[in-house]
């Protein structure tokens, strides 16, 4: 499913966030949002997520406006940077109670997910109880396990232990070929380089660069995507 | 509808974990205990017993739901990423919030008279008000916790508003009074005590009270309001209209807020 | 021999002459009758006989119904009742029986519609000028006035019921009214329905015990310039104004009820022009103002319980060297309220139920003194509307505050040493 922003603009008091923002996140690929700290990417994230409302411009998804619509968010899985779970609730009591809420009864993925992540251990345990590692991977299965067509997925590996981390790759390269559209937002690297073919660079609440990675390497002349990330920060720099 | 229902069952459940529900409802059965066996059937234990409610449920109400907002902030965050309306999400919590306390109120108050089959009128009245209040006061503590995004604000706030409702509120309109004391002062008067909701209840339950013992002084229009149900039921609406009132308001910010 | 014979003799006669004169002075009375009167007896009809009887008589009247109206008894008579006969007087333009001579009786006896008009005085009972008359056990209904007694003393009223019809005041007269009125004895008498249930104007020396009056338009007992008078035991209940008792002195007022008068001019007991009167052992309650006191002097009001009442003690300032002692003031709205700020009169060891002194030398006597007249309350006086304010929080925090600092509550009007515990 295709996500469309066009002429997105928020501010917060004085502070202008986006600042007409266009970009199109394309299905069966992992779009990378890469940009400086404070360019609007959690900001943008927000929007698309309904958290966050944009004082103009418009939000398409699968070629619906999402403004006003509450039921688009079935669509998306969404893993947030530092999962907030409330203390009390033990993980199987999360899981029945999102699948509840949805009301389109048990998840059949949810089962499997566990087992993939090795969470069975943790199902009753309370989120006070973990460790943060252990959060994302709850975190993981909270967004996958309803099969949505989009995932955003904020920084989805810190914290992982190295398996679980190669697990959650091979997860989102799995959804990848089924066509899903992935957002990803992340500082490493290798996971960037790894998993990332499309790319939309943020700068000052606009899109500096939207397309795919190979173009990016053209463009900034940079070979590896690494050092292409830091010369379009720097050279914006440059030009601030 | 039904997504509503799942909701509030579930904001239910979350609220119903909090141990100070306990020890509220311990609160009053104790106190309300004390004073039945102090002071039985007389009327100083009435006022006794209104005296506490009156202070006791506006404080708890609105601090409590300021305290389990902000607390509840990553819970709140979770939901807003699912789909569900957004107005179902406050109006549960509102609903969760106000249902326990005053059944932890009702509860806690009548248990003793229950027991001792002393359950009077006069203290069903005073039940169902003092819910009132807690249902009106939940509702302006939400409404602060929705507007400030600050948690120190907004249980400040909360705690200032509560002052002013039970004591600035009365010292302003006493101070009314007496500057406007050569103008024809009963309409606004009682306008200015329709104003407030504890004002308005305490009234309503002394009248219910009997300490009606007063109400040759007073001039026709309270007369009037009072000797009547028509006071009572003006009462009641004007309550309502604080529980709603404050409730739609934060609704509509909670819609319209970034989170 | 011919002497001492001579001395018998004339002893003799002289005892014969003696014994003649006594029996000349020794009226030998005659023969009280008794006369009775039934619908089918000889006589039908009371007055067929009062005509027949003497001084002294006694009428013994049956259950029936009888006219009975503009009877003048100037003879000392018993009319008796058996079995709660009727007189019924069928609206006339004057009294029912009225009593002009001593020693009359009237017992028994069931009133019904008496005289009625606002301009002149009618009543079921009119006693005039004369002495010892004695009115009990009745049942007296439907009547302008019940028993009027004018210029007349040592009468005894006593057990009557008196039910008023319950007209408005302008049309009401009282159930019993004394004018000029002497060693009277009022006890046990239920008055109801009238405008004043007792009223009494130049009443003296006289004993008002026992009498329950409520329900009247205005006073259950209201007497003017009447002195030296007793009141035990009475109820004053649910009347419009309660009771109001003025311009006398040496009254003794002792273990009476005074409850339920309510409204701006409804008074538990309103003292005007009262003075070296004992008010004791009373209990007011649920009255909007319990006592009310003006321009009264030199009265103790002592071990009386003012409960539940809107104003305990409202006492105005022209009202000096009354004394107030063990009186026990039990959860009233507003404990004493006063027009002045000074104070002539003194308050000696009450209990009152708001005092949160402490008493440190466990004396039974609170360490500090009391004063129990509140910031609110005087704010009521001046202001009120501050009505509205009643037992707010806002206004408990002004009276303790302004008790611990008075300023706008009379200074020298306290209680020296409070009691801890209800006398």
């Amino acid at each position: 499913m295709k996500i469309e922003v066009t002429g997105l603009k928020k501010a917060f008091g004085s502070r202008e966030v986006l600042k007409g923002l266009n970009l199109e996140i394309e299905p069966g690929a992992v779009s990378g949002l890469v940009g400086p700290n404070a360019c609007g990417k959690t900001t943008l994230i927000k929007c698309i997520l309904g958290l966050t409302i944009p004082d103009s411009g418009e939000i398409l998804i699968g070629g619906k406006s999402i403004q006003g619509d509450w039921d688009y968010r079935r669509k998306i899985g969404y893993m947030p940077q530092n999962p907030n779970f409330p203390p009390n609730l033990t993980f199987v009591e999360l899981l029945e109670m999102l699948e509840d809420l949805r009301g389109e009864g048990r998840s059949e993925k949810c089962e499997e997910l566990v087992k993939y992540f090795d969470l069975e251990d943790s199902l009753h345990k309370p989120f006070s109880t973990m460790s943060g590692g252990t959060k994302q991977k709850c975190a993981a299965v909270a967004a996958f396990m309803f099969d949505p067509e989009i995932l955003i997925l904020d920084e989805p590996s810190v914290g992982l232990d190295p398996i679980a981390a190669v697990k959650l790759k091979d997860l989102i390269l799995d959804s990848v070929k089924k066509g899903k559209s992935v957002l990803l937002v992340s500082h490493i690297m290798t996971e960037v380089e790894q998993l990332v073919s499309r790319m939309v660079f943020l700068l000052d609440g606009e899109s500096a660069f939207s397309g795919h990675v190979n173009d990016l390497r053209k463009q900034t002349g940079e070979d590896k995507l690494e050092n292409a990330i830091v010369k379009m920060m720097s050279s914006s720099r440059g030009q601030a | 509808m039904k997504q509503f229902l799942t909701l509030l069952k579930y904001e239910l459940l979350n609220v119903l974990r909090g141990r100070w529900l306990f020890f509220y409802t311990l609160l009053f059965s104790g106190v309300s205990y004390a004073i039945a066996k102090l002071g039985g059937d007389s009327m100083k234990a009435a006022l006794s017993l209104l005296n506490m409610v009156l202070l006791v449920t506006p404080i708890v109400s609105i601090l409590y739901s300021a305290i389990y907002w902000y607390n509840s902030d990553g819970f709140t965050t979770l939901l807003l990423t699912q789909p569900l309306r957004r107005w179902g999400i406050f109006a549960s919590r509102w609903i969760a919030i106000s249902l326990t306390l005053s059944l932890c109120f009702v509860v806690g108050t009548a248990l003793p008279f229950v027991i001792d089959k002393t359950l009077t009128g006069a203290i069903i009245n005073l039940l169902l008000m003092g819910t009132g209040l807690t249902f009106a006061f939940t509702s302006i503590g939400l409404l602060v916790s929705v507007i400030f995004n600050d948690r120190m604000k907004g249980i400040g706030a909360a705690f200032l508003l509560w002052f002013y409702f039970s004591i600035v509120h009365d010292g302003l309109v006493f101070l009314t009074m007496v500057i406007f004391r050569e103008y024809p002062l009963e309409k606004p008067s009682m306008a200015l005590v329709a104003s407030n909701p504890i004002d308005l209840t305490r009234i309503m339950l002394l009248m219910k009270f009997d300490v009606a013992a007063l109400m040759g002084y007073t001039g026709r229009v309270l007369q009037r309001f009072f000797s009547n149900n028509w006071g009572y039921w003006a009462t009641l609406l004007v309550l309502l209209l604080w529980i709603i009132i404050p409730l739609a308001a934060s609704i509509r910010r909670f819609n319209k807020k970034d989170f | 021999m011919g002497r001492s014979s001579e001395n018998s003799q004339r002893q003799l006669i002289f005892k014969f002459l003696l014994f003649i004169f006594f029996l000349a002075h020794i009226s030998i009375p005659a023969a009280a009758k008794e006369l009775t009167v039934c619908p089918t007896c000889d006589l039908k009809t009371p007055q067929e006989a009062y005509a027949k009887a003497q001084d002294g008589d006694r009428i013994l009247i049956k259950p029936g119904t009888y006219i009975v109206h503009g009877f003048n008894i100037e003879k000392s008579i018993d009319l008796i009742g058996e079995g709660e006969p009727t007189f019924d007087g069928q609206t006339p333009p004057g009294h029912m029986i009225q009593i002009s001579k001593p020693n009359v009786k009237i017992q028994g006896i069931h009133f019904t519609n008496a005289g009625n008009s606002t301009v002149n005085d009618l009543a079921a009972i009119y006693v005039n000028e004369t002495e010892k008359c004695f009115i009990a056990d009745n049942f007296i209904e439907n009547s302008f006035f019940g028993i009027y007694i004018a210029g007349s003393k040592s009468c005894t009223i006593l057990n009557n019921k008196i039910l008023g019809p319950n007209r408005i005041e302008s049309e009401s007269g009282n159930a019993i009214h004394i004018w000029k009125g002497e060693d009277m004895s009022i006890v046990n008498n239920i008055t109801t329905g009238h405008r004043d249930g007792i009223y009494f104007e130049f009443v003296s020396n006289s004993r008002i015990g026992g009498n329950y009056s409520h329900h009247n338009q205005r006073y259950g007992l209201h007497f003017m310039f009447s002195n030296n008078n007793e009141y035990r035991k009475n109820r004053f209940t649910h009347n419009g104004a309660g009771v109001a008792v003025m311009y006398s002195k040496k009254i003794m007022m002792q273990e009476n009820e005074f409850s339920d008068s309510w409204g701006p001019s409804a008074f538990g007991l309103l003292l005007k022009d009262i003075y070296d009167s004992k008010i004791e052992k009373n209990y007011f309650t649920k009255n909007t103002i319990a006592v009310y006191m003006e321009g009264s002097n030199r009265s103790i009001l002592s071990e009386n319980n003012l409960t539940d009442n809107g104003w305990a003690l409202r006492v105005m300032g022209n009202c000096e060297d009354n004394h107030f002692t063990l009186n026990n003031f039990v959860n009233n709205t507003f404990e004493m309220s006063t027009n002045s700020s000074s104070n002539y009169n003194t308050f000696h060891r009450n209990y009152w139920s708001s005092y949160e002194g402490y008493d440190l030398n466990r004396d039974g006597l609170g360490d500090i003194p009391y004063r129990p007249v509140k910031l609110s309350a005087v704010m009521m006086e001046k202001f009120g509307l501050s009505f509205l304010l009643i037992k707010s929080l806002f206004l408990t925090i002004a009276d303790k505050a302004e008790s611990l600092f008075p300023s706008l509550t009379p200074e020298n009007l306290y209680d020296d040493e409070p009691l801890m515990k209800e006398f």
